[in-house]
């Protein structure tokens, strides 16, 4: 929601009629964009509404309804043309001229662009649109009157604050085109109107208006203002590592901080990225304990093995061991099944990690790794008086209550370990709500092309917002931000969070291409 | 007292009541007798579809912005000849009083689609874009926007008499309850043709304190007539 706004006597001057002709777009535009304003206009506008519901109403001629209908018959034939894809909203779009040059204005230094909506020679005032790349500066220039902006897509900066869509900016007048002189008059909350006297000019990723005197644009190339051509960036709730993985990458860093020197058994997590930057910190990745020519040996929050703590001893290794509790509980609760005469089904990738530490130890008579119905078909339950269910962590239990369903109706005394770790299914819901968002435009999911869950959030993600698989920013392509406002990010259980950082920078910094330009009134 | 203030009325057409569907004020709507009369006067306007005369301003503007022109019309009938009135009622319309209820509706047209609930109701609505043709005109006639026209507030409308309208109080009951300089403000400038300049230097007022106390004064008015509208709608229910 935009934080800066109108001031309320620009506000009052509309609801009754009294802004400026040039200026009623950029307050329509900012209304669109911010209910706040919408409902300030509404209220403002309410006794006058009244004045009109009590008005007697006489009957009009009937020509004028004749009239009227010949004229929305041309109406048909009015289409604004515009540049391609410009983002204006529609009550802004309304208040256009009939007819509008379908030309940029320029391209004026460093690829900025702006676009003449409209000039009214009596007041000597100018509507226009303009666009600048990201991270481009608009030429500096002047207004002798007042310049009020309303950023219609990607944001700014300048030395009098951030701007970003919707943001109202109000620039008072300069003389002189110092870039100094050209600040608004006020970043705080609401700018402050010097009443609708005379504005000037453009200046940003922003759509501009200017009331008033003339205005002139100068491509010289001076730094008015620093333009961060920003997209708004929304995480889900939820996203990437889970809160194990996070304890134990935050062990490992430290150890290494530390000045030690150790390896790690097996990937942190499936993710070369991660491995790599395990062994710039001096944490190599080993795929067996025999491998290891360090003093200490981590085990991944994945867990390993009871064995693989002997056999650490054994070979005179120290352990730094971070291992997620909810693994543990696992392993726990597994022996204790065992013990109690069940036989074990673990519901995931045999595979994986840390499913082989559930199960290296163990008799293989003494448990399953099943992953679909089809498979649990082919195991003869009859042969078990008791079961218990385990489930992989990094699973979303909900999903496979199908073949939980179907080992117990052949076993009746089968039972369903409560060490449920929810982290994947998290994700999931964060991920679903983000998509649903209205304020979200599009999401990008972050993660391994091959990682389930993270092809598993996409899937959600695409059923409510256009949404893209990636693997990091370089898979970014600048097509895909023509219009867009907001971008929402989640990420796969495997992916760090340092991706994420990466691909948020990146996407700020993208330029909003075609449709994704700043509308300046 | 009712035939009294209805015979100072200057509308040619006599009393009409407001339209029966309200969306932001359901409670308001429904008055049989109101609904009938205001079906009357219409009658002689133009046939519309019975199934469209239900729907809620709002409703209706949601057809109009799909492009269904009997929305539109529907639209017209419930607002036109009040629109027109008021246009009439500023006298500075120099005849082209019907032009401007054209543009008024051409842009109803147009920026149905941008209409949204928060905006506040319909009329409201109607009444910024009103204001907004009227100025235009103003300003073509006379780009100095001499403003010389003082708002004449005797001119000004009585409210419908409806059932339950004798609890409601009129925007006129509104204006009336305000402070005097508050009041003067709001006539001259928000419901007549003044410019907010204008109005400044006749008040002798500092343009700044101008327009906050006016929007100060909305703000109450708004607040009587919402809490006049509610027991009103109480009484109606009674």
């Amino acid at each position: 929601m935009p934080e800066m706004h109108p001031d309320p006597a620009l506000l009052l001057e509309h609801a009754s009629g009294r802004l400026a002709h040039h200026l009623r777009p950029i307050v329509e535009a900012h209304a669109d964009l911010c209910p706040e304003c919408r409902a300030a206009l509404g209220e403002l506008a309410a006794p006058g509404g009244e004045l009109l519901a009590e008005a007697p109403g006489e009957a009009p001629p009937p020509e004028l309804w004749a009239r009227l209908q010949a004229a929305l018959e041309g109406e048909r034939r009015r289409v604004p043309r515009l540049p391609a894809g410009a983002p204006l909203p529609p009550s802004a779009l309304a208040e256009l001229p009939d007819r509008v040059q379908a030309t940029w204005g320029g391209i004026l230094a460093r690829g900025a662009r702006f676009f003449v909506l409209d000039r009214d020679e009596r007041s000597d005032s100018l509507l226009a649109l303009a666009h600048m790349p990201g991270g481009r500066r608009f030429p500096r220039h002047t207004h002798h009157g007042f310049e009020h902006a309303v950023v219609l897509a990607g944001g700014y900066e300048d030395e009098s604050g951030s701007y970003d869509v919707g943001d109202f900016a109000v620039y008072p007048p300069d003389s002189d085109p110092r870039p100094s002189q050209g600040r608004p008059a006020g970043s705080s909350s609401r700018s402050r109107d010097r009443s609708a006297s005379t504005a000037g000019a453009v200046s940003s990723n922003a759509s501009q208006e200017a009331e008033g005197s003339a205005q002139r644009i100068h491509a010289r190339g001076g730094a008015f203002a620093r333009i961060r051509a920003t997209m708004r960036v929304k995480r889900a709730a939820k996203y990437g590592f889970c809160a194990g993985v996070r304890i134990a990458d935050r062990k490992v860093k430290k150890f290494a901080r530390e000045g030690h020197r150790g390896a790690i058994l097996g990937q942190v997590v499936h993710n070369e990225r991660v491995v790599d930057e395990m062994r710039r910190l001096g944490v190599a990745t080993v795929d067996a304990l025999e491998q290891a020519s360090e003093d200490t040996i981590v085990f991944s929050a994945h867990g390993v093995p009871p064995s693989f703590h002997d056999r650490a001893r054994a070979r005179g290794l120290r352990v730094l061991d971070t291992t997620c509790p909810f693994v543990y509980d696992i392993h726990d609760e597994a022996a204790a099944a065992l013990a109690d005469g069940a036989h074990l089904v673990f519901i995931g990738d045999p595979r994986h990690r840390e499913v082989i530490g559930y199960t290296h130890d163990l008799d293989p008579e003494s448990f399953h790794v099943l992953l679909g119905v089809e498979e649990a078909r082919e195991v003869d339950w009859s042969r078990y008086a008791k079961v218990k269910i385990f489930y992989q962590t990094t699973l979303n239990a909900e999903e496979f209550e199908e073949l939980a369903r179907y080992i117990e109706s052949r076993v009746p005394t089968t039972r369903r370990a409560d060490t449920i770790c929810y982290a994947t299914k998290e994700n999931q819901d964060a991920a679903r709500e983000l998509a649903r968002d209205p304020e979200v435009d599009l999401i990008l999911v972050i993660g391994g092309r091959a990682s389930a869950n993270t092809r598993h959030l996409w899937e959600i993600c695409r059923r409510d917002k256009p949404s893209h698989l990636i693997q990091g920013a370089d898979d970014l392509d600048p097509a895909w931000f023509a219009g867009v406002a907001t971008v929402g990010l989640t990420a796969g259980a495997s992916t760090p969070d340092y991706v994420v950082d990466e691909v948020e920078r990146a996407v700020r910094e993208m330029a909003p291409v075609a449709a994704g330009e700043a509308v300046a009134r | 007292m009712t035939t009294a203030i209805a015979q100072q009325l200057p509308w040619p057409g006599g009393l009409v009541p407001r339209p029966e569907a309200r969306p932001a004020r359901p409670a308001r709507r429904g008055r049989a007798g109101e609904a009938a009369a205001a079906r009357g006067k219409m009658a002689a306007f133009a046939a519309r579809p019975a199934a469209v005369s239900t729907l809620s301003d709002s409703a209706l503007l949601a057809q109009i912005a799909a492009g269904d022109r009997a929305a539109f019309q529907e639209l017209y009938e419930r607002y036109g000849g009040k629109v027109l009135s008021y246009v009439r009622m500023l006298g500075r319309d120099g005849g082209a009083s019907e032009d401007v209820v054209q543009e008024v509706f051409l842009a109803v047209w147009r920026k149905a689609a941008s209409y949204r609930p928060e905006r506040g109701d319909v009329p409201g609505w109607l009444y910024t874009i009103t204001r907004n043709k009227l100025v235009d005109l103003w300003r073509r006639r006379d780009p100095a926007e001499s403003g010389e026209e003082e708002f004449d507030f005797a001119r000004m409308p009585e409210p419908s008499r409806g059932l339950g309208s004798e609890l409601r109080l009129s925007v006129h009951q509104a204006l009336a309850e305000l402070k005097e300089d508050q009041r003067r403000a709001v006539e001259m400038a928000y419901f007549g043709g003044l410019t907010y300049e204008e109005t400044a230097r006749r008040l002798d007022l500092p343009l700044g304190t101008l327009k906050s106390r006016i929007r100060t004064a909305l703000m109450t008015m708004r607040a009587r007539l919402q809490e006049r509208g509610e027991a009103t709608s109480e009484a109606n229910h009674a």
